[in-house]
């Protein structure tokens, strides 16, 4: 067994234990935090995590094809501002 | 709602024969092998300019296009700066729940709970989802995550997004 394997997916403990809790209260509550270096478990799906970018929270809400990825993923820290009116197009 | 919309930035000549190198800003690239009419104009649709599109190729994430009474590089390097635009009628199609993001700006948002609380001033790309950034009176800016789950309508003719914040959003931003 590798160390890496043996260590296993790195997520903050206090994250974690905040998710926990919510999910034992079935509250969909919003998390805040700093921790762009956790890794997104399955307990975590249907959660929205504010993910903090360098100078503001950005929410995330999180989705079965996240996990496995870290939080940071989904919070850049650099932001295109980008045209005014061009073609490209979001979808909820 | 402008009429126009911007498909490409012209960023110069390619060759002698009067093509132009353009910086694709739409979600298909591919959608310009197809392109016949449309405008040459500035960022904000200044001195819109009809003109036809003869050609176009791919090149390297670029596009390659020739267009009609451009016949040299010349001309074609007078073009360098300007935008390719085209009418709404000529946009691409979009799929149901899918929505130019220059027409999300500007939309009211209105919350279930606390009614309207702003203006969508952005919307950019969070990984898989898109986030709103929305502008509030007096008050730091608000995110909300653009997933069916918060945002659960909108109406771009009526100019207002329908959401139901999750608990303790609000109070997140305040």
């Amino acid at each position: 067994m590798s160390r890496s394997t043996k260590k296993g997916f790195y997520v903050q403990d206090a994250l974690m234990k905040k998710v926990e809790a919510l999910n034992a209260a079935n509250d969909k509550k919003i998390i805040q935090t700093w921790s762009r270096a956790s890794t997104i478990f399955p307990e975590f799906v249907g959660h929205t995590i504010a993910v903090y970018d360098g100078h503001k929270h950005v929410p995330v809400y999180i989705t079965e094809d996240m996990v496995g990825h870290k939080l940071g993923e989904f919070a850049p820290t650099r932001k295109f501002g980008g045209h005014t009116s061009n073609e490209k197009s979001a979808s909820n | 709602m402008e009429n126009l919309i911007i498909i490409g930035k012209i960023t110069g000549a390619h060759g002698v024969r009067g093509e132009v190198k353009v910086f694709p800003l739409t979600d298909d690239p591919r959608r310009f092998l197809k392109l016949k009419d449309c405008f040459t104009c500035g960022p904000k649709f200044e001195k819109p300019e009809a003109i036809v599109c003869q050609s176009a190729r791919m090149d390297r994430g670029n596009v390659l296009v020739k267009f009609e009474n451009v016949l040299d590089r010349d001309k074609a390097e007078l073009l360098r700066g300007r935008f390719i635009a085209v009418t709404r009628d000529n946009a691409v199609k979009l799929k149901k729940g899918s929505y130019f993001i220059a027409d999300l700006k500007g939309l009211k948002v209105i919350d279930d709970d606390r009614g309207e609380v702003g203006v969508v001033v952005d919307c950019f790309e969070t990984g898989p989802q898109f986030t709103l950034e929305v502008k509030r009176d007096s008050r730091k800016n608000l995110m909300i995550p653009f997933v069916k789950v918060y945002c659960y309508e909108v109406n771009i003719e009526e100019g207002y997004i329908k959401c139901k914040m999750p608990e303790g959003l609000y109070e997140l931003y305040s």
